[in-house]
């Protein structure tokens, strides 16, 4: 007879699970990875521009053409290789369809003809990667906002843990950040947020950070809940440029001060309040009450601070987050402008704003989604102690905003490719 | 000050049971709250450093014994519970709950709380503060910015050289005296915004109590340690003790009070700071102007001092305003009398003082400092005031300065007025302090 120990189901699930926890459930959306003739038309127009540059810039020196030609630098070097792969090949396949070539070199020409065209994806992938435009702030620190939404104060306990978050997601990637507004919702709870901003002072920290604006989603029995129900709240984050102390910018598009820039803020617009009591000042009282709160009048933005002693201190950073936050909604003002013209062209391109759904943290089955990549991880716990898990969503964000880039630009070259074509 | 109601007290209950106690001071929960943050903060730092110093001091015990006792076997090991339990790496330490409250009831008498926590910000610079010093306020602090830009606009800074290869000439040093220093806030702040500008930098506080000169003389060495000020600050910053109220007779008649144990005059003060002197012969060639004012004064050896910029911010609360409500009890009961009122034996009513004519009793030390403009030679007086009443008064006195002592060339005085900050919660009216600024526009 057969006796077969008895095993309970869930230790022979048990084994094939583990691995799914190791792993990463990896489910990227990818889009065609081939380069099209428009991009490469479009790539060409490029490198025509650098050499152009080029040779200006031997003549006189001048510091933007300097940085476009080193923007431009990497497109017209990956091009350059890209032509030179090219060339190798059909010289071999000349070589190969010659009937007078022996034998011998025959069966060499195929070797090399197999190992270049092997190099051929890898150099058209970095060449499409050289062609994303650089975002404008790429290279600067960022401010980090995190505010709960909808969910009362479930939504605040989640903010709280996602500050967690980030601050130890940036102490491991070795940031410096510091945390400069932080307000606890009614009472003195310690653990929940409702709104708190986050400095994170390395440069390019925004590159790194851009993929977690939006509205984060949680799904989670919360602590306030007395019966066990499954609560979804939703907190959203904002990624914002910080720039430095003006004066200090060199960097003509960053200027406040000047008023031909993007960014320029005219101080008249902004009204600056005072929390202060009627009655004596001066020396006659010590009050500590040191709040700020600046209103930009034209698009009605407010930011108050009171988290430092200093009246000063709050002004100045009231000023930083205010700056940050116009100089991103004009940014995002911009884009939808391009969007709306693209949209008219080729009939809607998905653009993910600050208000859509971007993420959802699911406690009851220990995963966390991305919605945009469509990225799984099934260690949430990981992910929100800031870990490998977060940064390989973060990783994957990226490489999805990559993709969708180079997306777009296929499509637009391709259409002005047509119209060319036409006329 | 109207009565807390119970409302509140008990909605500040509610949040937290130690709120209560600060809304005594505050008054508005939103305040007491950020003061209860910032008292918890000062308290876990506090308990933590305790701590540290107790760890320390047992462990010098423990080694002074080792050392006592070289060779006895050392079986009594110092018995501790087996901790199963770890607390987290950053968790406040013990007992600082306990604290917390002894510093929120102090905190509920009155006590300032920067003398609770030991300091405040002051602009970028961090000034420590010490019960008997005048705690550095925030009027002050928009103040001092504004006199810092007024001071950038009326002695236009050199213009950096692009090619620092060519041996630069001497630059001539901005000079400026702050009386009745205080904590050192104003001279401090100061030296912070102005030096990025001015290669060469004097700047001198004076005040006449002894614990606020030291207290100022270690903000001074803090702030360079804690790299919110040049080290430039070292040698171009000075505290020295003097009696700004001291007048220049009473000096003329005791020429070397200084050995005799009594308070130096600024007349006699002045020419001893080597900086503040005249003695260069190309430097008098450009100061025709003050030696003239110097003829003017009778010559009488005082001369030969020449400053740019006298800043202050004096006593100015008047007897009744200190007793009848108008100050806070906080600041009544808490803070030096010396650095609030003008002292009494300038009796009250109207006063003469020299230079200027009658004024106020409040108003002494303004009238004081503006008789020793022409002396000086200065070419900007900035003061801050009680409130706008008084100001008005010391823009009178500020007139009446330059009519008396002939001071040459046009002066312009005014009060200094913030267009782009609204004063939530006042109604309108001008209140609260205000900033004096007197310039020479020409000559």
């Amino acid at each position: 007879m057969f006796r077969v120990p008895w095993v309970c189901s869930r230790c022979l699930v048990r084994p094939a699970r583990t691995s799914i926890y190791q792993g990463l459930l990896l489910q990227r959306r990818t889009y065609k990875t081939d380069l099209s003739p428009a991009l490469l038309t479009h790539a060409r127009t490029l490198a025509v521009e650098h050499a152009a540059l080029s040779t200006q810039l031997a003549d006189s020196f001048d510091a933007k053409i300097a940085k476009r030609i080193g923007e431009l630098a990497q497109v017209a070097d990956t091009l350059k290789e890209w032509d030179n792969a090219n060339e190798t090949i059909s010289e071999l396949q000349s070589l190969l369809d010659d009937p007078k070539t022996e034998a011998e070199l025959k069966s060499l020409a195929i070797e090399d003809l197999e190992s270049s065209k092997l190099t051929l994806p890898s150099i058209s992938e970095s060449l499409k990667k050289a062609l994303i435009p650089r975002h404008p702030f790429a290279e600067l620190p960022c401010l980090l906002e995190i505010r709960p939404g909808a969910g009362g104060d479930e939504a605040g306990l989640f903010a709280f843990e996602l500050m967690k978050m980030y601050i130890a997601f940036c102490s491991r990637r070795g940031f410096r950040c510091t945390i400069i507004k932080k307000e606890g919702g009614e009472g003195s709870a310690e653990d929940r947020l409702s709104e708190a901003v986050l400095e994170i002072e390395t440069d390019g920290a925004y590159d790194t950070m851009r993929t977690e604006s939006g509205v984060h989603r949680v799904q989670r029995v919360p602590a306030t809940e007395a019966k066990g129900r499954t609560h979804t709240s939703a907190v959203s984050v904002m990624v914002l440029p910080s720039f430095p102390e003006t004066g200090s910018g060199t960097d003509g598009a960053h200027g406040f001060d000047d008023p031909n820039s993007d960014y320029y803020i005219d101080p008249q617009e902004v009204r600056t309040e005072k929390m202060r009591a009627s009655g004596a000042g001066g020396q006659h009282v010590n009050k500590t009450e040191s709040a700020i709160r600046l209103t930009h009048i034209p698009t009605g933005i407010v930011v108050s601070m009171q988290d430092s002693r200093s009246q000063h201190s709050n002004r100045k950073k009231a000023w930083q987050v205010l700056r940050a936050k116009l100089a991103e909604q004009r940014r995002e003002a911009r884009e939808q402008e391009l969007v709306e013209l693209r949209r008219g062209a080729m009939g809607g391109v998905a653009r993910m704003g600050r208000g859509d759904k971007v993420r959802t943290y699911n406690y009851g089955q220990s995963r966390c989604t991305d919605h945009r990549s469509g990225l799984t991880v099934h260690n949430l716990d990981d992910v929100l102690a800031g870990g490998q898990g977060l940064e390989s969503v973060m990783d994957s964000v990226r490489t999805w905003f990559g993709d969708r880039e180079i997306a777009v630009m296929t499509a637009e070259a391709s259409i002005n490719h047509e119209v060319q074509r036409r006329a | 000050m109207p009565r807390l109601s119970t409302r509140t007290i008990l909605e500040a209950y509610q949040q937290d049971a130690l709120l209560p106690l600060l809304l005594r001071e505050c008054r508005t929960i939103d305040s007491a709250r950020s003061e209860l943050r910032w008292l918890r903060q000062h308290a876990i730092d506090l308990t933590q450093l305790r701590k540290e110093q107790r760890y320390q001091h047992l462990q010098h015990l423990q080694q002074a014994r080792k050392s006592g006792q070289e060779h006895a076997p050392t079986t009594k090991q110092p018995h501790r519970k087996p901790t199963h339990h770890q607390p987290p790496e950053n968790a406040p330490p013990k007992g600082w709950r306990r604290t917390l409250r002894t510093l929120c009831h102090a905190r509920a008498r009155g006590t300032p709380l920067q003398y609770l926590l030991g300091d405040q910000p002051f602009g970028d610079l961090t000034i420590l503060c010490q019960k008997g010093v005048l705690i550095p306020r925030n009027d002050t602090e928009t103040f001092t910015y504004a006199a810092a830009e007024q001071i950038r606009q009326h002695f236009p800074p050199p213009k950096p050289r692009p090619e620092p290869a060519f041996p630069s000439p001497p630059t001539r040093t901005l000079k400026v005296l702050d009386l009745c220093t205080g904590t050192g806030c104003i001279t401090l702040l100061l030296h912070a915004l102005l030096s990025p500008s001015y290669p060469s930098l004097k700047i001198v506080g004076i005040d006449i109590h002894p614990p606020a000169l030291r207290l100022a003389r270690t903000n001074l060495h803090h702030n360079v340690t804690l790299g919110d000020l040049s080290t430039r600050a070292t040698e171009e910053v000075e505290f020295r003790r003097a009696d700004v109220l001291a007048s220049p007779a009473a000096a003329a008649a005791t020429p070397n009070s200084h050995s005799v144990g009594q308070l130096p005059a600024l007349e006699e003060l002045l020419p001893r700071i080597p900086e503040f002197r005249t003695h260069h012969p190309q430097d008098t060639a450009s100061h025709v102007l003050a030696r003239e004012d110097e003829g003017a004064s009778e010559g009488d050896g005082k001369g030969e001092v020449q400053v740019d910029v006298i800043i202050s911010n004096p006593p100015y609360i008047s007897r009744k305003a200190f007793l009848d409500g108008t100050t806070a009890r906080s600041v009544r009961f808490h803070e030096p009398v010396l650095a609030l009122v003008p002292p009494s034996s300038a009796s009250s009513g109207m006063k003469s003082v020299e230079g200027v004519g009658q004024t106020q009793a409040e108003d002494v030390f303004y009238a004081r400092i503006l008789g020793l403009v022409g002396g000086v030679g200065a070419r900007m007086v900035v003061f801050e005031c009680g409130d706008h009443e008084q100001g008005g008064r010391v823009v009178e006195l500020c007139r009446r300065a330059v009519e008396l002592q002939k001071l040459g060339g046009s002066w312009e005085v005014g009060i200094w007025e913030d267009e782009t900050v609204v004063e939530a919660g006042g109604d309108g009216e001008k209140e609260g302090a205000c900033m004096v600024v007197m310039k020479q526009v020409q000559g």
